[in-house]
């Protein structure tokens, strides 16, 4: 998987953290201090999709009472397990009613508008062209559960591609790079400075 | 219905919904659900980027008087922590419970099998 940050072709994706993450290049965090204008935007902008998603914990309370509760549970198993069941509910609903969404609407402002409506205005057709076109995956039209293969990444590959140990170090290595977090981080502040209107605009107001 | 029987059929359901739907529910995306997450994300203006990341802690109420101890964190009450990663539209990619409530957000990391395969060298793709 290869994608292109600031002219930069690279490999590693990654998540959004907040500043108590360790800087590893899985991880993207702020800036711990902003001082120009450019990682003042990039903060800005992390903050804010990083807020977005932080929703889910008032989500999950508000729908799922047992959350919002003190558990009552008596071993740890059963906490870890009633967890990932209200979860899964919540994926399960989440996948029902994707368009419904804030964070749905406000995406589908750029890149999906003419495709989202097409698919749900005019029936099946139009749905079945706009999923293949933009994602046979799960925004337009999530597969049955059955005839979809699944790809069990995290348990069905134990082992990495090569399954020898120098790669497994190269690996650890690469991923666990200090400087190839400042890198990234300096390459995406540098990315969303010109466009920072348009991208920090479902944001502010 | 007494409490007794309300506490049994919670914990069956429980477990239907997990033997019943993690396997499609609550796993990593496939390729093509990674694909249209990173469209999405580049759309706005983070491209590469897979979701994120944070912890957040449950309060145990009914936490052994032997576990006190690990689990009471911070803010003073015994609590778990649940530790997720999701999309935009809150749809859970991943999830950690269990670790204990004195632990900060790094060390519940290095606890969860997500960093254990980041680490390894499987995920990301």
């Amino acid at each position: 998987m290869t994608f292109t940050v600031n002219t930069r072709p690279r490999t590693i994706a990654y998540y959004i953290a907040d500043r108590i993450y360790p800087r590893y290049a899985s991880f993207v965090t702020p800036y711990p201090d902003a001082d120009t204008p450019k990682k003042r935007t990039y903060n800005r902008l992390q903050e804010a999709l990083r807020t977005d998603v932080q929703r889910l914990y008032a989500v999950l309370t508000g729908r799922f009472n047992v959350l919002l509760h003190p558990a009552r549970f008596t071993t740890v198993e059963k906490l870890r397990q009633a967890a990932r069941a209200v979860t899964i509910l919540q994926n399960i609903m989440v996948k029902q009613n994707r368009h419904g969404n804030v964070s749905v609407r406000r995406v589908a402002a750029g890149l999906y508008a003419d495709v989202a409506n097409e698919g749900v205005d005019d029936g099946a057709a139009h749905m079945a062209e706009a999923a293949g076109e933009v994602a046979a995956g799960m925004h337009e039209q999530d597969p049955d559960p059955d005839q979809e293969q699944l790809v069990g990444i995290l348990v069905n590959n134990p082992v990495n591609a090569e399954g020898i140990l120098l790669q497994s170090f190269q690996a650890r290595q690469q991923a666990l790079d200090q400087y190839e977090q400042e890198l990234s981080r300096d390459d995406l502040a540098e990315h969303i400075f010109p466009n920072r209107e348009q991208l920090l605009l479902p944001h502010t107001g | 219905m007494s409490k007794a029987t309300i506490s049994i059929a919670v914990h069956k359901l429980i477990d239907f919904v997990v033997e019943e739907y993690a396997a499609y529910y609550l796993r990593a995306p496939s390729d093509a659900e990674l694909r249209v997450i990173l469209d999405r994300n580049k759309a706005r203006g983070m491209p590469g980027c897979m979701g994120s990341i944070d912890c957040s802690h449950w309060r145990w109420r009914s936490c052994p008087t032997t576990l006190h101890g690990q689990y009471q964190n911070r803010n003073g009450y015994r609590s778990v922590v649940l530790a997720t990663l999701r999309d935009e539209d809150t749809y859970v990619l991943h999830v950690t419970v269990g670790a204990a409530g004195s632990n900060n957000d790094v060390n519940v990391l290095k606890l969860s099998p997500l960093y254990h395969a980041i680490v390894a060298g499987i995920w990301p793709p």
